[in-house]
């Protein structure tokens, strides 16, 4: 710790312009500006709004919260104020004492959004210090063409360069060629341990319920830790503080409402989101029996209630809690994730902003057969819970310098899984793995500094910690991975400690108004990881952490990039290079029994693994025609000494060609129209070159490690919105209607392949292809009031 | 427990998901000796069966592999010499046996090397295995089209840690006929205590040749099968049973216990038996 305490002061120290603040002339005093920036209709936070001071020609951004703070020279100042599909707004100050300036932005009306107008665009993806990330706001996800209709952020996520989808339909998502359990999943700062419903069909997040969606690709800023591909972070609305209002929508597969208004006007307001899935009304028309009677739906239910007890203080609660079940006439599985958080934004000053968070975070499910009382009948249950308590602090000293300090620190609780027979006469004994416990702290500084009008450094370090708590039992293994003994800890035995310096690195070069060069370095650690060897996964795989036997993930990734803006920032270009190394891999060994193992950790094999690839991106964010065009190049490796002899072979994500086309069109003042077009190489698979024949069953003799390739993959989605006429739009009742097509030209994409027995001729095998979707057409009507 | 979860949620992505025949082009890789043999505690014939691999295409009967000194030989020093039934087949005599506790090597010399070698070897011990009290039969209409009929049994399971192989015979007639078919298990769920009536054995009564009728005889056969032979069992089911990206790991060539790359597997174990006829 007193290490950390050096280093975050020598780097306090070393900065030159802090060092300056104390010659400041005493004759130039110098003062505060600070305040929300928020939505005019509705009283929500406006995130990463900018605000722009024309005397100095430099700017900054509202935070998570809303929040800016300029301090600046006594003086006169026109400052800007600007949002993306905003009015934005300009006010002149004169600098003579602190001053607290609260901002509402009105935004662009619909009406006038049908002839191509030019809202104010800023050139923050030429200027921001940050690299490899991109946010969406919900307006823009609601447009891209859905499968069944259900519009879905991480679906939405997946047509970013350098993210790709890791199986037909699914909600996992793989960056810059990691695992999925390289991504951290935030829902107002709580952890999603598991993202999606239905098996990844839908992911966990309700459209209606969010505000934003920021993805940091690799350039993970210094608060956030503990995953090397990414960080998906997630915010829910705030709710209206002006009005009442309900928003819902009526789709093939689901249902939606969400309700949201003042309870105190401009000081307290809530918002309740619901939905529940219906699929399950459809399974009567299966053939089979047993489909027929199967209960099959998710629900969930989002809620938040916020209180500004003044321009100081604020004060946020958030929940989700979702549900998927499905049931048939032997057996019931249901399983979903709860989250909770409590924030307590305080200003200290005008000039140091902070946010104290408590977050709760569960995922369980439970399996079981349908009648509980039979002497067969059984329950498998297993859960993961996090308690965390985080502080985070914003310094602004001064328009060249922003400081970010912070610790957070989160209790883990596993219990990965526990089998028992539910019947008075039960056949089966209790089998448990152990609960095990850990605590993972972090500690970080950041600073953003301009040096000169040019360049933006950006610059952190995060002190990582990560220790088992016990009570525990670690098994010990021989070179063989079989288990020799093992040590018993006692309760509040610190058994184990890992921890770790994280340096962040960033620099933007702005060659001229409409371009600029970044680079970016980043040390990550990963302590918690997904025991999953199957490419999508399935609800019941189990999170496990770093122990004795397990050392932490490591990554450093390096990457560079050109940023170009065209026609006053409306299209948005970029090209990003990277290349990533990481440590301590985690693979399986062949047949690896993850699920109910106690000594799941001698399963693990550890290796090394690297990625690098180019991402091309033109953006239009705006406009009567707006969307993106990207291209990525990318491979990804991994080398494992007992996996396929010891050679490099191709990660299961490892999927070299990617592009995105995602297009949105306002045909009319009536119509819009939406397409978005995708193409990937087939992933790596494993087929067979050679047979044997056993006992009657042909043996398949495999070929190297992912030596084949899948088809490649594409396909094409469409909608349609019609929307209400034009007059009625004076009302207070909206509606569209939104026609939708995924897989518009039913391309058979390949979800398995299968080698398989001909039922006549037993010596003859032939290769089967499964594909999930032909053309699925859908239709949902939506409303708000 | 994965089969039911397979029970769970198969069905639902079968129902919306189509499979087409595909054609893909595979490469050869080398050629290996294929070896299959068991032996049991009981006293008649057992056969080491001995073939060659081909390609995955190849839509023919294995080659076998002929005119190879087989021999079996126990860790007291006693030695079977077996003699080649039909081309590929090694028959013991019909007097032979294992026995719980001793350890069984397998030999092959073969005439021609198959991938550089000529000889090849494996071992198994035997485990000893409880008597079975008794087996029953319980409907279960609810599943498949016609419902099952569950064999049950009663048998108890020593501390020890066990793996055992289930086979169900009708009339004498062998149901569990290949490897694929046949259930194995490890003792996780009912280590140490009595398996007061679990299920070991599944007749599907819309196939015909698992209809009960009355005054049929069902026999059950439990085997204690080495860790290594279960682990080969699953794992071979794994891999030829329909993979998913959702449940399944990457494929891998599976682990046998012969000598020299060869592939396939040598087992002795002990078998019990328990009888029942059906009166419905």
């Amino acid at each position: 710790m007193r290490i950390l305490t050096l280093i975050v002061f020598s780097l306090l120290t070393g900065l030159p312009t802090l060092r300056a603040e104390g010659e400041v002339d005493p004759a130039l005093r110098r003062f505060t500006i600070s305040g929300y920036i928020k939505d005019a209709t509705t009283g929500e936070n406006l995130f990463g709004a900018s605000i722009y001071i024309t005397e100095l020609n430099s700017g900054s951004v509202s935070n998570e919260y809303g929040f800016y703070s300029i301090s600046l020279n006594e003086g006169k100042y026109f400052l800007r104020f600007t949002y993306l599909g905003y009015e934005a707004q300009v006010h002149q100050v004169t600098l003579n004492k602190d001053i607290s300036l609260n901002i509402r932005l009105n935004p662009v009306s619909t009406i006038l959004r049908e002839v191509e107008i030019t809202t104010e665009r800023t050139d923050e993806n030429v200027r921001a210090p940050e690299m490899s990330v991109v946010k969406m706001d919900v307006k823009a996800i609601n447009r891209i063409p859905a499968l069944m209709g259900e519009v879905d952020i991480i679906k939405a996520i997946q047509l970013l360069p350098g993210v790709q989808m890791v199986s037909e339909g699914s909600s996992g998502f793989s960056v810059r060629g990691g695992s999925p359990d390289q991504n951290l999943v935030l829902l107002d700062e709580a952890t999603v341990y598991n993202a999606s419903h239905f098996l990844g069909f839908f992911s966990v997040f309700n459209n209606d319920a969010i505000k934003d969606v920021k993805l940091y690709k690799g350039d993970l800023p210094a608060q956030y830790g503990g995953r090397l591909a990414s960080v998906l972070d997630v915010r829910m609305r705030e709710g209206n503080q002006k009005r009442f209002a309900a928003t819902g929508g009526i789709g093939l597969i689901s249902s939606r409402l969400t309700l949201e208004g003042p309870i105190i006007k401009d000081q307290t307001a809530f918002i309740v989101s619901g939905r529940r899935t219906y699929a399950d009304l459809f399974l009567p028309l299966s053939k089979d029996e047993n489909v027929q009677e199967s209960k099959l739906y998710f629900y969930d239910f989002n809620a938040k209630v916020n209180h500004t007890f003044n321009d100081r203080n604020r004060i946020y609660l958030s929940g989700y809690f979702g549900r998927d079940i499905f049931k048939n006439p032997f057996a019931y599985m249901k399983l979903g994730n709860s989250t909770g958080t409590a924030r307590w934004n305080h200003l200290f000053s005008q000039r140091l902003f902070s946010n104290f968070t408590f977050v709760y975070s569960k995922y369980d499910y439970n399996l079981g057969t349908a009648n509980e009382n039979d002497p067969s009948s059984f329950l498998w249950t297993s859960a993961l819970q996090d308690y965390q308590l985080k502080g985070e602090f914003t310094w602004y000293i001064n328009p060249d310098n922003t400081l970010r300090f912070g610790l957070s620190s989160t209790y883990h609780i596993f219990d990965p899984g526990k089998a028992k027979g539910t019947g008075e006469e039960s056949l089966f004994t209790e089998y448990a793995l152990d609960r095990t416990y850990a605590l993972e702290s972090g500690i970080y500084v950041s600073n953003d500094q301009n040096l000169g009008s040019r360049v933006t450094l950006k610059y952190g370090l995060r002190f990582s910690l990560f220790q088992n708590v016990g009570p525990g039992t670690v098994y010990h293994y021989d070179e063989d991975y079989k288990m020799k003994d093992s040590t018993v800890y006692s309760s509040g035995d610190f058994y184990n400690t890992y921890s770790g310096l994280e340096p962040r690195l960033g620099i933007t070069f702005l060659l001229n108004e409409a371009s600029s060069l970044k680079a970016s370095y980043s040390h990550t650690y990963q302590y918690l990881q997904l025991a999953q060897n199957s490419t999508a996964g399935t609800p019941l795989d189990i999170w496990f952490s770093a122990s004795p036997n397990v050392m932490p993930q490591a990554a450093d990734q390096v990457a560079a990039g050109y940023f170009r803006n065209f026609r006053k920032n409306t299209i948005e270009t970029s090209v990003e290079i990277y290349y990533k190394s990481m440590r301590n891999t985690i693979d399986f060994k062949d047949h690896a029994q993850l699920l109910l193992n106690k000594q799941l950790e001698g399963e693990i094999r550890i290796g090394k693994s690297w990625a690098y690839g180019i991402e091309f991106m033109v953006r239009k964010p705006d406009g009567r025609l707006n969307g993106w065009v990207s291209y990525t190049y990318s491979r990804t490796f991994r080398e494992v000494r007992e996996i396929n002899n010891g050679n490099a072979y191709p990660a299961p994500y490892d999927s070299p060609n990617d592009v995105s086309i995602v297009l949105n069109f306002d045909a009319t003042k009536r119509i819009s129209v939406s397409a978005n077009w995708v193409y990937s190489t087939g992933k790596p698979v494993t087929f067979p070159t050679g047979r044997a024949v056993i006992d009657g069953a042909i043996v398949p003799i495999y070929s190297d490690r992912n030596a084949y390739r899948m088809r490649d993959y594409h396909r094409l989605d469409l909608s349609v919105t019609l929307h209400q006429k034009q007059q009625e739009k004076q009302q207070k009742f909206n509606w569209d209607l939104v026609f939708s097509a995924y897989n518009a030209y039913n391309r058979h994409n390949a979800w398995a392949i299968n080698f398989v027995q001909d039922q006549d001729n037993p010596y003859t095998t032939y290769a089967e292809m499964t594909y999930l979707f032909g053309i699925i057409p859908a239709i949902t009507f939506n409303f708000r009031f | 427990m994965k089969k039911l979860l397979l029970i769970i949620i198969l069905p639902i992505f079968i129902a919306t998901s189509c499979t087409e025949r595909i054609d893909i082009e595979l490469e050869e890789t080398f050629t290996r000796l294929v070896v299959f043999g068991t032996l049991t505690t009981d006293t008649t014939r057992h056969y080491i069966e001995l073939s060659k691999t081909t390609s995955y295409y190849y839509n023919q009967a294995p080659p076998p592999v002929t005119n190879a000194v087989v021999e079996i030989s126990d860790d007291l020093g006693n030695r079977v010499l077996l003699t080649e039934e039909k081309p590929g087949f090694y028959a013991t005599p019909t007097s032979f046996f294992v026995i719980p506790g001793r350890i069984y090597t397998l030999q092959i010399e073969l005439e021609e090397e198959i991938n550089g070698h000529r000889y090849y070897e494996a071992s198994s011990a035997v485990n000893a295995i409880n008597p079975i009290d008794s087996i029953g039969l319980i409907y279960q209409p609810l599943w498949g089209e016609s419902g099952f009929y569950e064999v049950t049994c009663y048998y108890q399971d020593p501390l020890t840690q066990d793996f055992y192989m289930f086979d169900i015979y009708k009339n004498g007639e062998l149901l569990t006929d290949t490897i694929t078919n046949r259930i194995v298990v490890s003792d996780d769920f009912f280590n140490g205590s009595y398996t007061n009536g679990i299920g070991v054995g599944y007749l599907d009564q819309s196939k015909e040749r698992e209809l009960l009728f009355p005054g049929d005889t069902i026999t059950f056969r439990g085997s204690n099968v080495t860790e290594e032979y279960y682990t080969f069992i699953w794992t071979l089911q794994q891999e030829t049973g329909f993979q998913t990206p959702l449940f399944s790991g990457p494929p891998a060539n599976i682990k046998g216990n012969i000598s020299n790359g060869a592939v396939g597997f040598f087992a002795a174990y002990s078998v019990a038996y328990a009888s029942a006829v059906f009166l419905p």
